[in-house]
C-alpha cells in the first residue's frame, strides 16, 4: 500500500492561508466601502435638508413680516401656525423669532418649539448687525425694524458625523437664519 | 504549476469575490448621489418657482417649475403639484407640494418618490 502523496501545488495549508488572506482582504474592502458610502449618504442628506430648512427659513421671514405688515401688530399665533409650517416627522424643530430695532425697547424675541436653538449664539439684536448699524448713523434714517428668524432641526436617528470628522459643518442640529425688513411705519403710524 | 500561474489563478479568484461587491458599491453611491442630485434640484427649484412667483405673479408656480427642472433629467410629466391652503396669522398661504416618483435600481422595490414644499402668499409684493 502506497500512501497518497498531495502534490506540492495543493498543499493544504499554503491553500488556508491563501482564503485567509482573501477573507481579510474582503472584510477590510466590504468594512471601508459601508464606511465611505454611510459617510457619503450622511453628508447628502445633510446638505440636503440644510438647504431646505434655509429655503424654509428665508420663505417664512418675507411671510411673517407681510402677516406683520397687514394686520400692524406681532401676532403669536402666526408664529405657531410658522411652526406648524416647518414640522416634520422626521425632526424636531424649533423656531427663534426677534424683532429687531433701532430703539433698544422695541426689540422682542420670541422662542417656540422644540428649542433646539436655545444654546445658538446669532446676531438677534440690531447692533450686532454692522452693516446697517453704521448706514443709519451716517443718513439719520428713521428707526429700522427687522424680522429675524432662526429655525432648527433636530433630526431623529441620525448618525451625528462631529466626532469622526472635527467640522461645524457637521454639526446637529441643523440651524438656518434668515432676516427681513419690516416697514418702521407698521409700529410708529 | 508554475508561480506564475498559481499568482494569476489566486488575483482571478479574488476579483472574482471583490468585484461584483466594488461594482455593487460603485453604482449605489452613483444612484445616492442621483438620488440627492435630484431631490436637491427639486428643492431649488420650487423654492426659485414660488419666489419669482411671488415677485411677479401671473405664470404660475407649476409652470415655472417644468422650466427650471428642464433638462435636469427629470421627466417633468412625472410631475405633480398640489396645492393646500395654510393659514399663517391672518394670511391664507398657499402651500405647494411638488412630488416625483423616479426609478432608482439599487432598491428592491424600483422607485421611490420624493416631495418638495414652498409657500406662497397672495400678495407678498405689499410687504415693500
Amino acid at each position: 500500500m502506497t500512501l497518497y502523496k498531495l502534490p506540492r501545488r495543493y498543499n493544504p495549508s499554503q491553500l488556508a492561508k491563501q482564503q485567509g488572506v482573501v477573507a481579510i482582504e474582503m472584510a477590510l474592502i466590504i468594512a471601508i466601502s459601508v464606511m465611505i458610502f454611510s459617510i457619503s449618504y450622511q453628508l447628502g442628506r445633510q446638505l440636503y435638508w440644510q438647504q431646505h430648512f434655509n429655503y424654509a427659513s428665508d420663505r417664512l421671514a418675507k411671510l411673517l413680516v407681510l402677516d406683520i405688515s397687514q394686520t400692524r401688530t406681532l401676532n403669536i399665533s402666526s408664529f405657531d401656525d410658522a411652526l406648524s409650517l416647518l414640522e416634520h416627522k422626521d425632526f424636531a424643530t424649533g423656531l427663534r423669532i426677534n424683532i429687531l430695532s433701532d430703539i433698544k425697547s422695541d426689540e422682542q424675541s420670541f422662542n417656540i418649539g422644540s428649542g433646539c436653538n436655545a444654546a445658538l449664539v446669532y446676531p438677534d439684536k440690531m447692533e450686532k448687525i454692522s452693516e446697517v448699524i453704521t448706514a443709519a448713523q451716517l443718513n439719520s434714517i428713521p428707526p429700522r425694524y427687522m424680522l429675524g428668524i432662526s429655525v432648527c432641526a433636530q433630526p431623529k436617528n441620525w448618525q451625528n458625523l462631529t466626532p469622526l470628522i472635527d467640522s461645524e459643518f457637521f454639526s446637529l442640529p441643523l440651524h438656518s437664519h434668515s432676516y427681513y425688513p419690516i416697514n418702521h411705519l407698521v409700529f410708529n403710524e | 504549476m508554475k508561480l506564475g500561474h498559481r499568482q494569476s489563478a489566486n488575483i482571478a479568484i479574488e476579483m472574482a469575490f471583490i468585484l461584483p461587491i466594488f461594482l455593487f458599491f460603485l453604482l449605489a453611491a452613483i444612484e445616492i448621489n442621483r438620488y440627492f442630485w435630484m431631490r436637491y434640484w427639486l428643492d431649488y427649484s420650487l423654492h426659485q418657482a414660488v419666489k419669482n412667483e411671488a415677485w411677479e405673479p401671473g405664470l404660475g408656480v407649476e409652470s415655472r417649475l417644468k422650466i427650471g427642472l428642464n433638462g435636469l433629467l427629470f421627466d417633468t410629466n412625472d410631475l405633480s403639484i398640489s396645492e393646500n391652503i395654510r393659514p399663517l396669522g391672518d394670511l391664507l398661504l398657499t402651500e405647494y407640494r411638488a412630488s416625483y416618483q423616479t426609478k432608482f435600481y439599487f432598491l428592491p422595490s424600483k422607485t421611490i418618490s420624493f416631495h418638495s414644499t414652498s409657500w406662497l402668499g397672495g400678495n407678498e409684493n405689499d410687504t415693500l
